[in-house]
């Protein structure tokens, strides 16, 4: 499992050095993580790098060093190659901007270490924020971390952490954290995109990389160009991942983007090298077995189809390695351990998954293309076809799809719009208070979306949420989680080209269909059903309801008021059969913050003391 | 097995009636006033006894138990014509297969140029369909739709799926010019009936319905095809009426 850990301080104070040389000791020199940078003010360490996979790109002149993987980015390289050495050039380059060249000439997975001219310590979260980066400040030294579990197992000082609760309500309000407060006070997260100093008591941060700004200014090829444009950026992406592995696990669920991930890469190599998953489930939203027999079929690549684990046990979320957000087990329910299982046995070191495809190719049921295009151009000839594919795309008729478009052309982005109002065990006191809270939360260029059109807006929104990189239950043991698909070159194209562009004819992720509709079978190129795990997530709490029941009734976040007890009872007592099936996915969510609560309470170690 | 004494002869569920059994409850469905009623609770084994066709299992225990709720439930449901002497045999009822596909016809509309004789179809359709939800019970649109095969009895093809999909899709391309589908489950569903009609196709028009929280959604399918709508939608609704 590849992760860092980096000390910085303030080299002109003694005391400061001593503070770091103390807690340097457990990385230096005889633990097994590995010296990327060591200069005075700074030290960066990592573990479990693997040549060509997870490197150390090191500036000259301790300049810094970037940790994780670069890729060059289109027109600057060769075809996929394993390994990347940064040019002097491009090194100095990426000194002299301060990490703007590197986000401009590069993509990939990264955390880069950068010196300012000035000397001071910084660090860049790649763009695709796929390594976490986290920041807190022990004993006048600051640590950047991915991994809070290292801390607890490395460090000989304790660490005293608080449940922030405010941003643990926005967690359970909006889904996720966006903004740089985690869910323990002492710790901040860095933002993909986000260049930060990381020097003691220093706050200063710019945001480098914005979707926003991308989003701000449109690209229109014509049609035949865009399907190109992005089916060459798509191939070019998943090909270069594909290229880091000898073995690839594919998680093949039989939908239009996982098939369009597996035939972009066997377009160059060998479908023997890539084997696909497929989980299934009684109900007929958990079986895509026939879609995903197709889409491996026609490349030639095998297919293991394997039933979800109906005996999940929710005890397991107990267990969690603890991290500075509460994670979401519900997308790794029955299917984790035979990740990592399957994946050990095949000798792949990765799994890759089609998650972003949604978001990038604009599947979503709605009218809001046509606001984006009179928000672009005006009333002209191109509108009245923009408006029959958003009233195709909405399912309504033309007119109201002409009315929505002259009403959302100016909407004006309420970041907190509709926050909470579909959530019952949550108080609404709580859900209120956080709301008015809830910009901290959110990505900093989102809130300064302005001139976005709608659809572009959400769009931008989307592809904002967080992905996973590690697997707090299964930690080492889970194959690394690789998502081609939210790739910086990608995620760019797609918020460059307007939301009409992408549903042209009336079809959600209708450009990325016709992009591949040689690629992959006309029968996945056409399917507008999706999977899903809805019959397995509530059958799953049927089976536990004993657990989630002391969890929720006797938990912290009841006895803290966050959730409603009589609501709880309500939900989970009685004929657990009739488990109101809208609460399921809260009800989840709740436990899964039960669970972390408990974690870091109970643990001697992370010594969770006191609540603000 | 335990004898149930009831004060009321044999009984059964009346022919404008449909019941299903949904996450514990049942959802009777009566199609003469278009008004659903939902009753719950450990009663309802005890229905299960006396009631011929009442949808759920019977369960000793229980039945002892109830029986003076019982009566009185009885009674109401009695009083509401709901219930009637089963004195004769029940009108048979449709059934359905599981709904597995989605027609996905929306791939077709891009290549489908403006059609005027479809357009002028559907405003017809949905005119008709429009007409019946406001001034027909849902028993009185079922036997319309009946009646609609009967009309176009000559023309009737078979309902497969490469038939069907070039047929929706002219539906589909031109339903923007003539009304919003979304949220508008029954009249959409109602319009593509008559719409296919006229083609001589005769897919099913299907209710259902959900508890907790209680909701009914129409949709039409052929088979195990769901034409306008998706399978894992459909899938959380019971149905209720099968036409």
């Amino acid at each position: 499992m590849f992760r860092y850990i980096a000390f910085s301080w303030d080299a002109r104070h003694s005391s400061h050095t001593s503070a770091a040389d103390r807690l340097d000791k457990a990385f230096y020199p005889i633990s097994h993580w590995q010296a990327a940078l060591r200069i005075p003010g700074l030290r960066v360490y990592s573990l479990g790098r693997e040549p060509g996979v997870n490197d150390a790109y090191t500036l000259p002149s301790n300049k810094g060093v970037i940790l994780g993987k670069l890729f060059r980015k289109k027109g600057r390289n060769p075809p996929p190659q394993r390994s990347l050495t940064l040019s002097t050039q491009e090194s100095d380059d990426i000194f002299a901007s301060q990490g703007e060249s590197l986000i401009d000439s590069f993509w990939g997975r990264y955390v880069a270490f950068l010196m300012s001219p000035a000397g001071e310590p910084k660090v860049l979260n790649g763009p695709s924020g796929f390594i976490p980066c986290y920041k807190i400040n022990v004993n006048e030294v600051t640590i950047i971390f991915s991994w809070l579990e290292d801390l607890f197992d490395y460090l000989s000082v304790p660490l005293p952490l608080s449940a922030n609760w405010q941003a643990i309500t926005a967690h359970m309000l909006l889904g996720g954290l966006g903004g740089n407060d985690t869910a323990l006070e002492e710790i901040q997260q860095i933002l993909p995109g986000e260049l930060s100093s990381i020097l003691p008591e220093r706050r200063e941060s710019n945001i480098l990389w914005s979707p926003a700004a991308i989003a701000r200014n449109p690209i229109e090829p014509d049609l035949h160009a865009a399907e190109r444009l992005l089916r060459e950026t798509v191939m070019e992406c998943a090909q270069e991942w594909a290229a880091c592995y000898e073995s690839i696990l594919l998680r093949l669920s039989g939908g239009v983007d996982s098939a369009i991930l597996l035939s972009s890469i066997c377009a160059s190599y060998s479908s023997s090298r890539v084997t696909c998953l497929n989980y299934y489930s009684t109900g007929s939203d958990s079986d895509e077995r026939r879609f995903a027999r197709r889409a491996a079929g026609h490349v030639g690549a095998t297919l293991i189809e394997q039933e979800r684990d109906k005996d999940y046990n929710l005890q397991d979320i107990l267990d969690a390695a603890r991290m500075p957000i509460p994670p979401n087990y519900v997308g790794r329910m029955g299917s984790a351990r035979t990740d990592a299982q399957i994946a050990a046995s095949l000798g792949a070191p990765a799994m890759f998954s089609g998650a972003g495809g949604d978001q990038v190719f604009f599947e979503l049921l709605c009218t809001w293309p046509a606001a984006d295009y009179l928000h672009l151009h005006g009333l002209d000839r191109g509108f009245l076809r923009a408006a029959l594919d958003s009233a195709q795309l909405g399912r309504v008729s033309l007119w109201m799809a002409l009315k929505k478009s002259i009403v959302d052309q100016s909407y004006s982005a309420g970041l907190s719009d509709g926050v909470g109002r579909y959530l019952k065990l949550i108080k609404p006191d709580a859900v209120e208070a956080a709301a008015t809270q809830s910009h901290r939360h959110i990505h900093p260029h989102l809130r300064e979306s302005t001139g976005i059109p709608i659809g572009k807006f959400n769009q931008v929104r989307w592809v904002s949420q967080p992905v996973d990189y590690f697997d707090p239950y299964l930690r080492e043991a889970a194959p690394e989680m690789v998502n081609p698909l939210l790739s910086q070159p990608i995620i760019e194209v797609c918020l460059a080209m307007p939301t009409y562009l992408l549903t042209r004819g009336g079809r959600g992720r209708a450009l990325a269909r016709n992009a591949f509709s040689d690629h992959i079978p006309q029968e996945i190129v056409t399917r507008r059903s999706k999977g899903g795990m809805e019959e397995h997530v509530t059958r799953i709490l049927h089976r536990n309801i004993d657990l989630a029941r002391g969890l929720l009734m006797d938990g912290q976040l009841a006895s803290r008021g966050l959730i409603d007890r009589k609501q709880v009872e309500a939900s989970l007592f009685g004929n657990v059969s009739t488990v109101n099936a809208a609460y399921v996915s809260e009800i989840h969510g709740c436990l899964a913050v039960e669970a972390w609560l408990q974690q870091l309470s109970s643990n001697p170690k992370s010594a969770l003391v006191s609540a603000s | 097995m335990t004898n149930i004494q009831s004060p009321f002869p044999r009984l059964r569920l009346a022919d404008h009636i449909r019941a299903c059994e949904v996450d514990g409850q049942v959802i009777i469905l009566d199609m003469q006033s278009n008004k659903y009623i939902g009753i719950g609770g450990e009663i309802l084994s005890t229905l299960a006894r006396l009631i011929d066709d009442w949808p759920g299992a019977t369960d000793d225990v229980k039945s002892q138990l109830d029986k003076t709720n019982c009566d009185s439930t009885i009674a109401s449901l009695l009083k509401q014509n709901i219930l009637v002497k089963a004195t004769g045999p029940r009108l048979a009822i449709d059934n359905i297969d599981e709904p597995v596909d989605s027609l996905d016809a929306e791939e077709r509309v891009r290549d489908l140029k403006f059609n005027i004789g479809s357009l002028l179809r559907i405003a017809r359709a949905a005119s008709g369909a429009s007409l019946w939800l406001k001034s027909r019970s849902l028993e009185e649109i079922r036997d319309a739709v009946i009646k609609i095969r009967d009309q176009y009895i000559t023309k009737q093809i078979s309902c497969s799926p490469h038939i069907l999909q070039p047929a929706v899709a002219s539906y589909i391309s031109v339903r923007p010019f003539v009304f919003t589908a979304q949220d508008r489950c029954l009249h959409d569903s109602l319009t593509l009936i008559r719409f296919l009609a006229m083609d001589g196709l005769f897919p099913q028009w299907v209710v259902g319905v959900k508890a907790r929280p209680f909701a009914a959604h129409s949709w039409v399918q052929s088979g195990s095809t769901v034409l306008n709508d998706l399978p894992e939608n459909v899938r959380h609704y019971q149905p209720i009426l099968i036409v």
